[in-house]
């Protein structure tokens, strides 16, 4: 009896002994680690999704030209377009129902200032808003630069900033829509920005789609 | 040399070799029905536990050919079972079938029937091992009016870097694909990193506190938790759990763009829950990066007229739908095709299905399908058409077997009846 159980176990062991090499080698294929830098050349053909960020459930529906040295950021519900500029200014695009008269005036109370804003954009004077030009489907935009000392609350943060400055284009797209770009940071930042702003402004279009007027 | 063996009774028992011991344990009764219990356990199991870690993670747990073992739960709780993972279990089922019902097995007319359906499940777990292997799914999320030429890849992330011409649009992004991220995990204990670098870019990419599901927060002052990111431009990331109703991992990562120039680096913040691209400048150029899951492009392009659907009352779970679409073939030529539940429209290899469908949206109505390329796209056809072939052969021998076994008990029956009755006439007479 014993002299089979030799020779049972002089078989089994080699059996055994090539499983676990067999299993030593795939564990070993199959934890190759990947350097620590790799050269990637795979570049991926263009399609619809490059084209349109509407098409992939973006909130954007805006078609931009930035400045070059402008930073895009994540969008959130009210920046539909959310862009850093430097270290401190920011710009942010949004799409409200509202009135024009209600930002101006929230814009200037968060510099701690009151103003007379008349009902309608029409009787806008310098000093408040005034009107600039046409952007996006040749809706007027009004512009407004507020200078001043900053003080906001961002979800029960408060934050204040001196020297700080807001320049705003407000544009009335039709009866319910209003589109509003608000450039703030420190006012040496803004002011060289302006420029860039109303022609990022200027520059902005929809995205499309034809057939949704049918 | 045949190996012997004394039993107790004093009979000549024949010892058997390892290959032969091996061949039995394969093709064992016990073992078609323990790897068959184990299955309907397995799918049991993962119907559970699919309503709490969604649809993906289940069958990455139960049926990916990486998941040896499981551990089942139940209501988020582990239960003390391990069950070895269906995709190996129907290696075993495989085996078993092809050393029990097709080598094993009796031959003879009689037999025939039950081998061509074992041959018919053989086939269908091929069909199995094909689809797991060979087959891509993708999803396209349709709008109305929109057209697509492309599907993202469900559990696949990428990391797509690129160049925008001068107009600003979007010149082939560079792709970093999944298998190149996955292990530079966030909670891996020691911090990993990977650094990338592009043959006509200016600057490289290093990626590090990858993450599987997480959700951008707000710096806003509140108590930020041990494990959350660093904060970059307001925001952080925390890890957080699967929603298993929408069943989509929301992949996550902090890059930090080092340029050649030495000028100084910019650390970013991406993630699947951003639908666009984050851009940056280097050497007066402007860059594009984002993190969309693995983008497939199509060999055709669909543009979604209409969409219809109805809910079950009182839930959100559609009962029907259906899709009006055009769609281009590889010449060009725009084609009008209805899709269905249960009706998909099949181009090239390609299999478009209906997969979801939302109530319109200020007026405007979408669709999801989902894309699926599949080899063996229509063989568990062919498969259930064999097993049953092999099923009504096997149902006739055995019903004529037994009509003709009645008709035997029957006759003798009968003959003895005759000369009964001869015997009666005659004493009557």
């Amino acid at each position: 009896m014993k002299k089979h159980h030799t020779h049972a176990r002089t078989q089994i062991f080699p059996f055994l002994r090539n499983i676990a090499f067999l299993s030593a080698i795939l564990l070993t294929v199959g934890c190759e680690e990947i350097p620590k830098e790799v050269e990637i050349t795979h570049q991926r053909e263009l399609c619809k999704f490059d084209e349109n960020e509407a098409l992939r459930g973006a909130v954007n529906r805006f078609k931009a030209k930035q400045p070059i040295h402008w930073r895009r950021l994540a969008e959130t519900k009210n920046r539909i377009l959310n862009y850093r500029v430097g270290e401190n200014t920011e710009v942010a695009l949004g799409s409200f129902r509202g009135s024009v008269k209600s930002n101006i005036i929230r814009w200037y109370g968060q510099y701690g200032q009151t103003v007379t804003v008349p009902n309608t954009t029409e009787e806008l004077k310098p000093g408040i808003m005034v009107k600039h030009g046409t952007m996006i489907g040749n809706s007027d935009y009004y512009l407004l630069d507020i200078k001043g000392k900053f003080e906001t609350s961002m979800g029960g943060v408060t934050v204040k900033q001196d020297d700080w400055s807001t320049v705003g284009i407000i544009c009335q797209y039709n009866d319910e829509e209003l589109i509003t770009i608000k450039m703030t940071g420190p006012t040496s930042e803004t002011a060289k920005e302006k420029k860039n702003l109303i022609k990022f402004a200027e520059d902005l279009k929809f995205i499309t789609f034809p057939e949704d007027k049918q | 040399m045949s190996k012997q063996n004394i039993s107790t009774s004093g009979k000549v028992k024949k010892k058997k070799s390892i290959p032969v011991l091996i061949f039995d344990f394969f093709s064992s009764y016990l073992l078609a029905v323990t790897t068959l219990t184990v299955l309907g356990l397995l799918v049991w199991f993962s119907t559970l536990e699919q309503t709490v870690y969604g649809l993906s993670a289940t069958a990455e747990k139960y049926y990916h050919s990486s998941a040896y073992f499981v551990i089942p739960e139940i209501n988020g709780s582990k239960i003390p079972l391990i069950l070895p993972g269906a995709y190996w279990t129907c290696v075993i089922l495989f085996l078993n079938m092809v050393c029990g019902g097709i080598i094993r097995i009796r031959k003879g007319i009689k037999q025939l029937g039950p081998v061509i359906a074992h041959f018919g499940i053989i086939l269908l777990l091929v069909t199995g091992f094909v689809d797991h292997h060979n087959s891509v799914h993708g999803h396209m999320d349709t709008r109305q009016f929109g057209t697509y030429d492309y599907a993202w890849k469900r559990g696949k992330t990428s990391l797509e870097v690129f160049k925008y011409d001068d107009e600003q649009n979007k010149t082939p992004p560079y792709v970093i694909k999944h298998e190149m991220l996955e292990d530079l995990q966030h909670d891996s204990g020691t911090p990993k990193y990977r650094v990338f670098k592009f043959k006509d870019l200016p600057f490289d990419v290093e990626v590090r506190n990858f993450y599987d599901n997480a959700t951008i927060f707000v710096d806003n002052g509140n108590p930020r938790e041990k494990t959350d990111g660093a904060v970059i431009d307001g925001i952080f990331l925390r890890a957080t759990d699967i929603d298993p109703t929408t069943d989509l991992y929301m992949f996550s990562c902090y890059v930090t763009i080092r340029p050649h120039d030495g000028s100084e680096a910019r650390n970013l913040i991406l993630s699947r829950t951003v639908n666009h691209p984050l851009t940056f400048s280097v050497e007066g150029k402007l860059y594009g990066i984002e993190m969309p899951n693995e983008i497939w492009k199509m060999p055709y392009e669909v543009r979604l007229v209409n969409s219809y659907g109805e809910f079950y009352p009182g839930t959100e779970r559609p009962s029907y739908y259906s899709s009006d679409i055009i769609w281009k073939d590889s010449k060009g030529v725009e084609k009008t095709s209805k899709i269905k539940m249960n009706e998909p429209l099949r181009y090239q290899g390609f299999t478009l299905y209906q997969a979801s469908w939302t109530p319109p949206t200020n007026g405007i109505e979408y669709s999801g399908f989902v894309i699926v390329t599949n080899p063996a796209d229509q063989w568990p056809v062919t498969c259930l058409w064999i097993s049953f072939a092999g099923l009504i052969f096997h149902f006739i021998m055995k019903l004529s077997k037994y009509i003709g076994k009645e008709q035997r008990k029957s006759k003798p029956a009968d003959s003895k009846s005759k000369v009964n009755a001869k015997a009666k006439a005659k004493a009557n007479a």
